[in-house]
């Protein structure tokens, strides 16, 4: 699969859920912290975070807002969400495929 | 200073200068504000000098590689549009909301003919873009056209303009022809809001003929929100530029000053980077 995301290396996983964390509105990185965990089950390190975050400016896909007080707020350009529709789209038809193969081979849970 | 400060200030040093002269004080405030969640340090120190060290190993790859880097021949990268393209299928099972969803829109169910003209194409809960549905469905339902994976995203402010809505979404347009000459005729849109909300609009055509205005050196929505008010196809093309800073428009194809017809594709060279 190649699509915006995936030129993201192994930033995908947390790009993927900066994006969709950001999709309702910009989060500053603590927010988006718990707001990864609380959907996700995923705690992003915060090395991993600004790693991710990095990424995602230079690629245009999040662009850093004015920061209020320390706490800079992210928001997600029109690009990446894009970008993200795309890419979870395409994670679609898999999780959809093997869900469906997996009940018709192993019967529904 | 509390000592979680300090000790923050601490680590941070692993980082190189320039990153912590912009990411400094919220990264600060992150750990100040996350150690209560987990007051252990040593995994959070070690995810943040392995980063740190990425970080130093790749600015040191990068500068090392533009010293290499000839730099007479623009690089024409069309990262965004060969990106989408070869996920071309993704794109075309964009959808509403999949809540009730659209029949019509991985282009099953719903004969092409029977098919409004433009496809909304859902980005999120107040974004919704359009685009005329030969850009993600053929008429003869094949999903692998080669023409239908190329396609790149694009504002769809020229939409609002014609819808006369407030929409900021994205719509998609197919590289590699002139769709926008097509001769027209009044479009039906059909559109779908995030509440699951179900309209039927028609679009009038558009006038004749406009001069292209001079974009080259605007940040790149404020271009392409202006190209694609006035009606025009815009096509974006990622370059390298030494001279443009990162995300301004480098040149425009045609150039501005230019006439063109409404509804002409415009390619928009912007600049990437390196």
């Amino acid at each position: 699969m190649s699509d915006e995301l995936s030129a993201l290396g192994r930033y995908t996983g947390p790009a993927t859920l900066v994006l969709s964390s950001l999709a309702d509105g910009p989060k500053h990185g603590y927010a988006l912290t718990k707001d990864i965990e609380h959907f996700a089950g995923i705690h992003l390190a915060p090395g991993t975070l600004y790693a991710a975050l990095d990424r995602l400016v230079e690629s245009g896909l999040i662009e850093g807002l004015e920061a209020v007080g320390r706490r800079r707020p992210y928001k997600i350009t029109a690009l990446g969400a894009t970008a993200l529709m795309a890419h979870l789209q395409a994670q679609r038809r898999v999780t959809e495929t093997g869900l469906g193969r997996l009940s018709g081979a192993w019967g529904t849970p | 200073m509390t000592t979680t400060e300090r000790r923050a200030r601490r680590l941070l040093r692993w980082y190189p200068r320039s990153w912590r002269e912009t990411h400094e004080e919220e990264f600060v405030a992150l750990l100040e504000d996350s150690i209560e969640d987990r007051p252990f340090w040593p995994g959070r120190s070690f995810n943040i000098v392995l980063n740190a060290l990425r970080l130093r190993s790749t600015e040191f790859r990068t500068s090392h590689r533009r010293m290499l880097l000839s730099s007479s021949v623009p690089l024409v990268l069309l990262a965004v549009a060969i990106g989408i393209a070869t996920n071309g299928f993704g794109l075309l099972s964009i959808s509403g909301p999949t809540k009730g969803g659209l029949p019509y829109n991985s282009g099953k169910g719903v004969p092409y003919d029977k098919m409004p003209d433009y496809l909304s194409v859902y980005i999120g809960p107040n974004d919704i873009g359009y685009t005329p549905k030969a850009y993600l469905a053929a008429p003869n339902g094949s999903s692998n056209d080669p023409l239908l994976g190329r396609i790149a995203p694009i504002f769809a402010s020229n939409l609002t303009t014609l819808l006369g809505h407030d929409y900021s979404g994205i719509g998609f347009v197919r590289l590699g022809s002139s769709p926008w000459s097509l001769s027209c005729k009044p479009a039906s849109v059909y559109t779908e809001s995030a509440g699951g909300g179900q309209t039927v609009t028609t679009i009038p055509c558009p006038s004749t003929t406009l001069i292209l205005p001079n974009v080259v050196g605007m940040v790149t929505p404020t271009a392409v929100g202006e190209l694609s008010g006035l009606g025009v196809g815009v096509v974006i093309q990622n370059v390298r530029s030494r001279s443009v800073p990162v995300g301004h428009i480098v040149s425009t194809s045609p150039r501005g000053g230019t006439t063109v017809h409404a509804r002409q594709q415009v390619v928009v060279d912007i600049s990437v980077p390196n």
